[in-house]
């Protein structure tokens, strides 16, 4: 009896999940589909999941009507610059709070999380004048810069120095090591964890970013993906079929990148809500 | 010389701070208090030029009949943040069972989210187009007799864009839960199975209280994030039929506009509502923390 009661609980958990994995990835699906399809297919009947008549034409006017792989090569330019400047000052500024005893250090701490529990969301204006000032107006670096050093980084960082025993950086230090070797071979390797959940966050995070690009950007070949994806409605004059295929080529990416690092995802959270 | 120990502990840590230091000046700390003064004058973005105008720029924000628009909207936005929560929690209880295939329906409710909001809204764009799906299926099913612009009725527009958000948010904030979840430590859930506590009271007597720290947590996120929604309405409506909200706003004077200290003027507000939100919820928030310490 009680068996059979078990067996029923999990043939409901797994419709209920099929059907939500259904809401989820539905708009997905029929994009996908969508992309697929001919002209005499799109009007009608919509609901058509299956294309009645399969071409792959719309791919290739992607292609040839936009940019689409200098979109991607702007992208992971982009992307890579900024993962590498998150990840090294988040590494760099986290290891003095977390190891290093000296006065102020508090007040430092304090003073990096300030801006985390007072949203300001006036930088956005402030920011653009300053890249205007800078001469970085329409560069990859403007794109990078305001996003280079994250508050949420240091603080995650900083927690995982903490948990790094004192002992093997006393033993180093006897060894001879100076405080910059000793922050390189031992500290630094031994939180290879969060050094990667860090740099996959902010993979998805400078991988998706949308409106500071759209402001500092103004020549569209050197749009990100998000960018030149927001723009296509114009330049496709509402034909879905082609928005579908330049969708789906965006989209194969970040779920091949996710689908690699999503255990991250969850520890890294883990990590962070932890306290 | 040699130089005593602790200036020499001193010399190191900031070597190590002093590049990302200097960026937060830049980029972060500097925006806040320049933010302010910008919104007290009037910014020739030619020139450069800076000229003191006093309360103007307020009086505008105060006058501008979109101000009032996109307030309203932001504060309607708020309605998704409960229903975020509870579907999250909902998802994460369902997903932290250990099941097969288990790992499969996460990645499956969190592909939303990590394909951002350009693809969200793009692709939900043509769902609740004139000719898209959504009318499609309503007329089908005799629902409706004639298609409804969704995405351009000012009745349906900002409810079409927070429905989307909702949808793009649930994955997000399924994944923290589940971090708090998997923090709980299952020895608890073994002491009270031996104590004869039935699964309902271990989730009500253990569960809840152990996550209402997360749950703090992602509501603060969520508020905050439902308060300066930008993306999904940029994208799916442009801010047309009545759909703008502050963020909104903000770029639209700033950047179609050129009116940085109205801009400014209008982001300070913003700051001030989010600031309001946030100590709303660290109240909540700290007496969480406090609870916990004293146990």
């Amino acid at each position: 009896m009680q068996k059979n009661k078990k067996i029923k609980k999990m043939i409901f958990t797994y419709i209920l999940l099929i059907l939500l994995s259904l809401f989820f990835i539905f708009p997905f699906l029929w994009v996908l589909s969508t992309s697929f399809k001919g002209a005499e297919d799109i009007f009608g009947n919509g609901l058509n999941l299956i294309p009645k008549s399969f071409t792959i034409k719309n791919y290739v006017e992607v292609f040839t009507a936009i940019p689409m792989a200098k979109y991607f090569l702007n992208t992971l330019i982009i992307t890579f610059i900024g993962v590498a400047f998150q990840v090294i000052l988040a590494s760099l500024a986290a290891y003095p709070l977390a190891r290093l005893d000296f006065k102020g250090r508090n007040l430092i701490f304090y003073l990096i999380l300030l801006p985390m529990l007072i949203p300001v969301e006036g930088s956005l204006v402030i920011n653009f004048i300053t890249i205007l000032n800078l001469q970085l107006y329409n560069t990859y670096l403007s794109v990078v810069l305001p996003g280079a050093v994250s508050i949420f980084g240091i603080f995650l960082m900083r927690q995982h120095y903490l948990s790094v025993p004192k002992e093997l950086e006393d033993a180093a230090r006897i060894d001879g090591c100076n405080e910059f070797q000793v922050w390189w071979k031992i500290t630094f390797p031994l939180v290879r964890p969060a050094t990667s959940a860090l740099a996959i966050f902010s993979f998805a995070a400078f991988w998706n970013s949308f409106l500071w690009p759209l402001i500092v950007l103004k020549d569209s070949n050197k749009f990100p993906l998000q960018v030149g994806l927001s723009q296509l409605n114009t330049q496709f004059n509402q034909n879905f079929r082609t928005i579908s295929a330049a969708i789906v080529i965006a989209t194969i990416p970040i779920l091949v990148f996710f689908f690699f690092t999503q255990r991250y995802f969850i520890e890294g959270y883990k990590g962070a809500v932890k306290q | 010389m040699k130089i005593s120990r602790k200036k020499q502990t001193y010399i190191i840590a900031f070597s190590f701070l002093v590049l990302p230091l200097l960026l937060l000046a830049v980029f972060t700390y500097y925006p806040m208090i320049r933010g302010v003064v910008l919104s007290f004058s009037d910014y020739n973005m030619f020139t450069h030029k800076t000229k003191w105008v006093g309360f103007e720029n307020y009086k505008f924000i105060f006058n501008y009949k979109y101000f009032y628009i996109s307030l309203l909207n932001t504060l309607k936005y708020m309605i998704i943040v409960p229903f975020i929560q509870f579907f999250a929690i909902l998802l994460a209880l369902l997903v932290n069972q250990k099941l097969p295939g288990m790992k499969l329906f996460r990645t499956l409710f969190y592909v939303p989210v990590i394909t951002g909001a350009v693809i969200v809204s793009l692709s939900w764009r043509w769902i609740f187009d004139v000719d898209g799906i959504l009318n499609n299926i309503l007329i089908n099913f005799n629902i409706i007799d004639s298609p409804i612009a969704w995405l351009t009725n000012e009745k349906t527009a900002i409810y079409c864009a927070m429905f989307v958000t909702l949808w793009r948010g649930i994955g997000y904030y399924m994944v923290i839960y589940m971090a708090g979840l998997q923090n709980i430590p299952s020895v608890l859930y073994e002491a009270a199975a031996i104590d004869g506590a039935t699964k309902r009271q271990q989730f009500w007597k253990i569960t809840m209280p152990l996550l209402k720290p997360t749950m703090l947590l992602a509501f603060l996120m969520s508020t905050i994030s439902a308060v300066k929604i930008f993306e999904e309405v940029f994208l799916l409506t442009g801010g047309k039929a009545n759909t703008s909200t502050l963020l909104f706003e903000v770029y639209n004077l700033a950047f179609t506009e050129y009116k940085f200290g109205r801009s400014s003027a209008l982001s300070i507000i913003l700051s001030g509502i989010l600031i309001i939100f946030a100590i709303i919820n660290f109240k909540f928030f700290g007496t969480g923390v406090e609870k916990d310490a004293k146990k």
